[in-house]
């Protein structure tokens, strides 16, 4: 998605103040009151959601994400043909409420969440219809990505990559001739077990990774087809960077110090080998815009060679 | 004017959820009247050794309390006990099945089910695991235990969470554990459930186990009233 001009009505400062003015008074107190009302709702999901960001290093991501979210919903502005749809803006609001008190009652995070993405969607699609949410795909894809995932669907998803990953990883140590043992996600090196803590955790920066995919497709491709594949290359991507992880902790441990497996240095060496993960879906993306202009880029040439001749 | 009106229609919906969760029930932080430790160290005429467990592990799974022993001769342990409490569970940050955790330290599932537990406590089952990695062989019982209950199967832990939270506002559990390490037979590794070695494991877990649930249950918070 090349980020459109925005069209009006729009969601510039000085345009929104115009339209606020416009109002009626008891129109902008509804305004006033649903906003009051969304936030004393949700409140505690989105303290809860941005404790997580913060604290949980496999959903970090989403304290890039919510502000680029809010940019990306900016930028694209209203839609041309947005009109409300009441009744189903209705209805998916009060899908939300049920959510978040059923999520309350079993105090089910996730759900609590999205509940509160949910309502969101369903003030949109009232003031503005299903063409206005459909227009702001990229923003509420990028936050719901933002969710964090339960532990126990993650790791369901997440172990069986994370074991391919650690096979990866010790492969390569043996390649440079260090004794390893691999059992499940635990490697052993002379004097040394690592990743046992983490032996039942799934795949590292998966969801990080898979986010960057559908950020970049959007940005940077124009057809669906190569932004899904960019998106689905992006778990063979994680698996490749964890996999070099584990050989890289694996070698400096033996070879620089023990404490290269622990602490501040484990996980600087994770953020190093994240931001590799970073560059390598960059380098896709690029590669992905390339064959999308190739054959745009070769009628061209056609063409002028047919004009010359 | 009911154009107007019909603009609070949003706030009216947002306000009954406000309304609804204002009477939700707190969720309790259920601190186990004693430690774990406290849970008896002696099972099937052998005496424990208490294992420590690393601080990253211990992150990592998220424990409240735990008490882990080793019992039988150093070099050749004849079982393992864990009790592993949880004073509270979010959803989201619940207790780590072993199904997904044995595999991840490199165990194999060879066999897998759900037997009655071995105390004879109406409706209660436990599972009984046959693994396997490399070249050893393993026995695990384990369960869910807490609230009154005593369960096997995770996805009837999981609704009784969710009912439980909502209803009584409580989630405290306790993941109990009994490994039996299997030697090698005369023909090799044991291959099979009917092997006189499985046999003689399970007959030692069962003993262990039957002994095992009422012990934690006395170091467990009271069950809630039905």
């Amino acid at each position: 998605m090349t980020i459109p001009a925005p069209t009006t009505p729009s969601l510039a400062p000085s345009d929104l103040l115009a339209t606020v003015r416009r109002l009626a008074p008891i129109e902008l107190a509804a305004y006033a009151l649903t906003g009051v009302m969304f936030v004393l709702l949700f409140a505690k999901p989105a303290t809860l959601m941005f404790d997580a960001w913060w604290n949980d290093p496999n959903s970090g991501h989403g304290l890039l994400l919510a502000p680029l979210s809010l940019w990306f919903a900016y930028k694209s502005g209203i839609a041309k043909d947005a009109r409300p749809q009441p009744v189903l803006g209705i209805a998916i609001l009060a899908l939300a409420v049920v959510s978040r008190y059923a999520a309350d009652l079993a105090a089910e995070l996730f759900i609590m969440r999205g509940s509160m993405l949910l309502a969101l969607a369903g003030l949109v699609v009232w003031y503005g219809g299903i063409r206005q949410l459909l227009h702001w795909w990229l923003p509420f894809v990028l936050t719901a990505l933002s969710i964090p995932i339960p532990e126990v669907i993650l790791n369901t998803v997440a172990l069986p990559l994370q074991f391919t990953a650690s096979k990866i990883g010790a492969s390569l140590l043996a390649w440079r001739k260090i004794p390893v043992l691999l059992t499940g996600n635990v490697i052993r090196i002379p004097g040394q077990e690592l990743f046992v803590a983490e032996a039942c955790s799934g795949l590292r920066s998966l969801t990080a990774l898979i986010s960057l995919g559908v950020l970049l497709g959007a940005l940077f491709l124009k057809h669906w087809p190569t932004r899904l594949l960019l998106v689905a290359i992006t778990i063979p991507i994680a698996i490749l960077i964890n996999g070099f992880r584990v050989f890289l902790t694996g070698f400096l441990v033996l070879f620089v110090s023990p404490e290269m497996g622990q602490g501040f240095m484990h996980t600087g060496e994770g953020m190093v080998t994240f931001g590799g993960a970073f560059l390598l879906t960059g380098l896709v993306t690029w590669m992905f815009g390339y064959l999308e202009r190739l054959p745009s880029f070769l009628r061209g040439r056609t063409d002028n060679s047919v004009s010359v001749a | 004017m009911i154009q107007s009106l019909k603009n609070f229609a949003p706030a009216l919906v947002l306000l009954t959820g406000v309304s609804l969760i204002s009477g939700v029930r707190e969720q309790y932080t259920m601190k186990s009247p004693v430690p774990m430790k406290a849970v008896q160290s002696h099972f099937a005429n052998e005496n424990g050794k208490d294992i420590v467990i690393g601080d990253e592990e211990r992150r990592i799974a998220g424990m409240s309390d735990y008490s882990m022993r080793v019992f039988g001769a150093d070099s050749s342990p004849a079982f393992t006990v864990y009790v592993g409490y949880y004073e509270r569970q979010v959803q989201g940050k619940t207790i780590h099945s072993p199904k997904n955790c044995l595999p991840g330290a490199g165990w194999d599932i060879l066999t897998s089910a759900r037997i009655p537990a071995p105390s004879g406590t109406a409706s209660a089952t436990v599972n009984r695991v046959l693994l396997s990695n490399k070249g050893s062989r393993a026995l695990v019982y384990y369960w869910y235990q807490g609230r009154g209950r005593i369960e096997a199967s995770e996805y009837v832990v999981k609704w009784n969470l969710l009912r439980d939270a909502a209803v009584l506002g409580r989630t405290e559990e306790a993941l109990v554990r009994i490994v039996v390490p299997l030697p090698r037979g005369e023909r090799g590794v044991v291959q099979s459930n009917s092997d006189p070695i499985v046999l003689r494991a399970d007959s030692l877990a069962r003993t262990v186990a039957a002994e095992l649930e009422g012990a934690v249950q006395r170091v467990l918070p009271k069950a809630p009233s039905a």
